[in-house]
């Protein structure tokens, strides 16, 4: 029982202490270039030994590649928590890529991290993007998109919101920019422009808080500890 | 009064030149027999035979040196192929035209795609050559009222995430002869040209890759495939 409790600490701390190298990567990637980064960057923002770095990733690109991963499974679980539950293809993957890119771009350390990343990436191709690709499948199947292969839909999708999410990261939040970005996505998919024109504009419910868990929890959390010194632009 | 500096201690610009390149190439040579991902700092240095503190000064980390390689890459051969292409007064076909160019370029030359796909995007350069072109002909075609009338950026994601998307499909496997026609058809209809016309446009055939530079550092890498410069690659 003794060892139990000292075996599930350890595991604990090891778990808390590979969140922090990830978080101290996503903050560091707000601030400049990816590729400008190096692993003396991330030790020292983290504070920790170049030892205990090695003890959790194999190299720089290890940690970016499961940073990228593991941010797209908690963004594919938060919104798919908060997106309205429909029933029709279209209508689901409009509103994950609104929901998506207005996410990215209230907090900007998550939409600029998703911009830095190198796409595509096929060791990346997990959690929200996985679920736009089979989103744009399952409507091809439905014979609502234009048949053609999944993955020129999806390069479509994916590129537009990493690309808008960009625009809207330099030029500042512009109103409605995220409809029209899923407007024409829709209309590449094969949607008629007055469908595409209603399914980009369906009401969306608002973002409330971060969830208190993984890498989302981490930077709520420091939001906490930040709001009041100007620092980080961590939120809009 | 200017600062007197010894002639032994002056930046030779040339000769920083010289390095440069000779770091450039020996990169691409690196490349050619090993991933990009696995490719170390160490090994840039024996390759190159410069100092570790050469490189980490001019390109920081060997992820930086593939980006400033990419670059250059995707400029030479933008520059290259924007200069050999005839006027095409339709800016719909215009458009067909350059992605099916690009998408041949991914084809017969997968070295220097798998190199200029490193390039960094969309938080790199905005006036890069390639992105500059595709938002002039976006916008001209919004104001002609040949594609939908959104924000220009819209459209430019569009035809660069799905570029980058299908050399990625290009380089991981050989495409069926329809491919470069279904991405065109794909971008048009997503820029709002007709159906119909799009379908018409995209099963024109492609243009054939103009002879590649005999000088600079294309040709350099374009010499590593095996290839020769002087040749004409088209379709099939």
């Amino acid at each position: 029982m003794h060892l139990n409790h000292r075996t599930r600490v350890a595991a604990q701390r090891r778990e808390e202490m590979h969140l922090h190298l990830l978080v101290s990567g996503l903050l560091l990637a707000s601030i400049k270039p990816i590729h400008e980064i190096e692993i003396e960057d991330v030790i020292k923002h983290a504070q920790v030994s170049r030892g205990s770095f090695y003890n959790y990733f194999q190299s720089l690109q290890a940690l970016y590649d499961e940073l990228a991963r593991k941010l797209m499974q908690e963004l594919f679980s938060e919104i798919e928590i908060l997106a309205p539950r429909h029933s029709d293809t279209v209508e689901r993957l409009a509103s994950t890529i609104r929901l998506l890119i207005r996410l990215l771009v209230k907090y900007p350390v998550l939409g600029s991290f998703i911009t830095k990343i190198q796409w595509p990436n096929r060791n990346q191709n997990s959690g929200l993007f996985q679920a736009i690709t089979q989103d744009i499948s399952l409507g091809i199947e439905e014979g609502k998109f234009t048949n053609v292969p999944v993955s020129i839909g999806a390069n479509i999708a994916i590129g537009s919101i990493i690309g808008g999410v960009h625009t809207m990261l330099i030029e500042g939040s512009i109103q409605g920019f995220e409809d029209k970005i899923t407007n024409q996505v829709l209309i590449g998919l094969g949607i008629d422009t007055q469908s595409a024109s209603i399914c980009s504009q369906l009401p969306l419910p608002e973002y409330g808080s971060l969830p208190g868990t993984g890498i989302l929890g981490k930077l709520a959390d420091r939001a906490a500890h930040e709001t009041e010194s100007a620092g980080l632009p961590w939120k809009t | 009064m200017e600062n007197i500096t010894h002639h032994l201690f002056k930046a030779d610009q040339k000769h920083l030149d010289q390095i440069n390149e000779s770091i450039l190439f020996g990169a691409s040579e690196l490349a050619r027999d090993h991933s990009i991902e696995s490719i170390q700092i160490e090994d840039v240095v024996i390759r190159s035979q410069v100092s570790r503190s050469t490189i980490h000064k001019l390109f920081i980390t060997v992820d930086g040196l593939y980006k400033r390689l990419a670059q250059r890459l995707t400029n030479e051969m933008a520059e290259n192929c924007l200069h050999n292409l005839p006027e095409i007064p339709d800016i719909a076909i215009r458009v067909a035209t350059k992605t099916k160019m690009a998408l041949l370029i991914a084809d017969k030359l997968p070295f220097l795609s798998r190199l200029a796909l490193k390039e960094e995007w969309p938080s790199a350069n905005p006036d890069h050559l390639i992105y500059r072109d595709i938002e002039k002909d976006i916008e001209e075609g919004i104001k002609l009222g040949c594609f939908s009338n959104m924000p220009p950026s819209i459209g430019a994601n569009i035809i660069i995430g799905s570029l980058r998307g299908a050399f990625e499909e290009i380089l991981q496997k050989k495409q069926p002869k329809e491919y470069s026609n279904q991405v065109v058809y794909q971008i048009l209809i997503s820029l709002g040209v007709s159906q119909e016309t799009a379908c018409q446009i995209s099963e024109t055939s492609a243009p054939a890759i103009p002879p590649l530079p005999a000088e600079g550092l294309v040709s350099k890498v374009v010499s590593l495939e095996g290839l020769e410069t002087k040749a004409n690659f088209t379709q099939g």
